[in-house]
């Protein structure tokens, strides 16, 4: 059997949110120094196995926990319980313009990001180009400080900086729906690209018609529970019906 | 628990190249709208350098050339503020970063260090003509200068992520170094002779990290002497356990970060 490219195993996470002000600090006191923190389980039991090359979707209504699922499978949270292997190399998650330094150019921040991601300084020079040209913002549009930029155009630099680059396995956290529509349509023909050259894809939108046209799987999250793992149609229908009952 | 992924594996190189990056931008970034740029972290000094020769250089008639002595004093408390409160805001800055790339954690409070050491290193020119002008002499004492900074940084890194990594959980820590830091200064003495300080209390003085590194830096530049063995232990032991203590917590709290971003 072909190693999977992400298998995750009973994963759980917890948020320790502290409650801020006098009163919690009141009320802490009165605990004796004790249980500063409140767990918020967010994550609870996850098991998840992704096959390479498969384009893989996940719903569920805000705050069941996919973003931080996401998170885990990047290694950028590390759960509590469980264990996540992932074979391959992971783009970053793209979230509206996160990340991006609005005090500095698109240029910039192109060649700050490429370097966090890890890429090597010789493969950086490609990348950028590769990225440039992915954007179709105009060097005009890049000499600009981000803080400048539409919401609209930072989506397109960030989208451009994960998606330009080919990893391994790309992970879409809903940002499909913003961008014109010749920029989205462009988004899609290049995940179907990287889906069809091979790579993985875990994607999350809340639009069920981009789900059903580019995913193979999906599975539906629910207070952080994997409630349904398997074909695309019967996950929409579920999560649809969540909202109806 | 064991995560697998090939991201974990990062050349020294590649990372070291990430903190390189960050250092820049930190310090484009800080500079970006202003017009005089780094010549902001001199006036900061020059000011206190002014009222402290004006205020104090009568009061302490028996320091020869006072102005030369509080200057010696004041350099290398400079980088203390600056880079302890860079680095502490670092990681709350790196968040959004941080939330979407799988970088090492460290790599934020570690450029910082480093832009505030390159801010510092730049401000040691004008200041080094200043010294030239109120009658410094260059000698072998300065190579030594060196060692002592080094030994400074351990420190100052150190005691900043520790305090960086509790603010994250609590702003607290920060506030709370912000308002202790005037007090720190006039504990340490820049502006003043430790032998101002009465016999009885001066173990007290003992007590201020600071302290061990100020005094050397003075003695090599101001009197043009070499610090005794036991200064240089001094300052190794700071430096080590503050950068340990420092290293190790930062280590325990980073992976609940995340829930407080």
């Amino acid at each position: 059997m072909q190693t999977p490219a992400i298998h995750i195993n009973e994963v759980s996470f917890s948020f320790k949110a502290s409650k801020t002000g006098t009163a919690s600090l009141r009320e802490w006191i009165q605990r004796g120094g004790k249980g500063v923190f409140q767990h918020k389980k967010v994550l609870d039991q996850v098991s998840l196995t992704i096959p390479k090359g498969c384009c893989y979707g996940i719903l569920g209504k805000n705050g069941s926990g996919k973003s931080t699922l996401l998170r885990i499978i990047s290694g950028i949270i590390i759960p509590d319980e469980g264990t996540v292997q992932v074979n391959g190399k992971i783009a970053p998650i793209l979230s509206l313009g996160a990340g991006l330094e609005p005090e500095l150019t698109g240029y910039d921040n192109i060649r700050l990001l490429c370097i966090l991601m890890g890429l090597h300084p010789r493969e950086i020079p490609d990348a950028i180009q590769v990225i440039i040209d992915f954007c179709e913002l105009s060097d005009e549009k890049l000499r600009m400080q981000v803080k400048r930029y539409s919401t609209g155009m930072m989506a397109r630099l960030s989208f451009s900086i994960a998606i330009a680059l080919h990893p391994d396995i790309l992970i879409i956290d809903e940002v499909l729906s913003v961008g014109d529509i010749g920029f989205q349509e462009k988004c899609y023909k290049r995940i179907l690209q990287i889906k069809n050259s091979g790579s993985t894809i875990v994607f999350v939108s809340h639009s069920l018609v981009d789900v059903q046209h580019i995913c193979d799987k999906a599975s539906v999250l629910e207070k952080g529970k994997i409630i349904y793992d398997g074909d695309v149609k019967e996950s929409c229908d579920i999560y649809t019906r969540q909202f109806t009952t | 628990m064991q995560i697998n992924q090939q991201k974990h594996i990062l050349s020294f190189g590649v990372w070291f190249y990430m903190v390189w990056a960050l250092a820049w931008k930190n310090i484009r970034v800080k500079y970006k709208n202003s017009l005089l740029g780094m010549l902001w972290s001199l006036v900061n000094p020059l000011l206190f350098l002014l009222i402290f020769s004006y205020v104090f250089g009568h009061a302490f008639p028996d320091i020869e050339n006072y102005t030369l002595y509080a200057l010696t004093g004041l350099v290398m408390w400079s980088l203390f503020p600056v880079a302890t409160s860079q680095t502490i805001q670092s990681l709350l800055d790196g968040a959004p970063i941080l939330k979407s790339i799988a970088v090492p954690v460290i790599t934020f409070p570690v450029s910082a260090m480093l832009s505030s050491f390159i801010q510092f290193l730049f401000t040691l020119i004008p200041f080094g003509g200043i010294m030239l002008v109120l009658g410094y002499h260059p000698s072998i004492h300065l190579l030594f200068t060196i060692p002592v900074l080094i030994f400074f940084l351990a420190f100052v890194s150190g005691l900043s992520f520790l305090i960086g990594a509790l603010n994250v959980y609590f702003r607290d820590a920060g506030l709370l170094w912000n308002t202790l830091l005037p007090a720190v200064f006039y504990f340490t003495p820049i502006a003043y002779p430790v032998n101002l300080i009465p016999e009885n209390i001066r173990w007290a003085m003992q007590l201020n990290p600071v302290y061990h590194f100020i005094e050397p830096f003075r003695k090599l530049l101001y009197f043009q002497q070499f610090p005794e063995p036991m200064q240089w232990l001094w300052m190794l032991i700071i430096g080590s356990v503050f950068l340990l203590i420092g290293l190790v917590v930062f280590n325990r709290l980073k992976r609940g970060f995340i829930s407080h971003y």
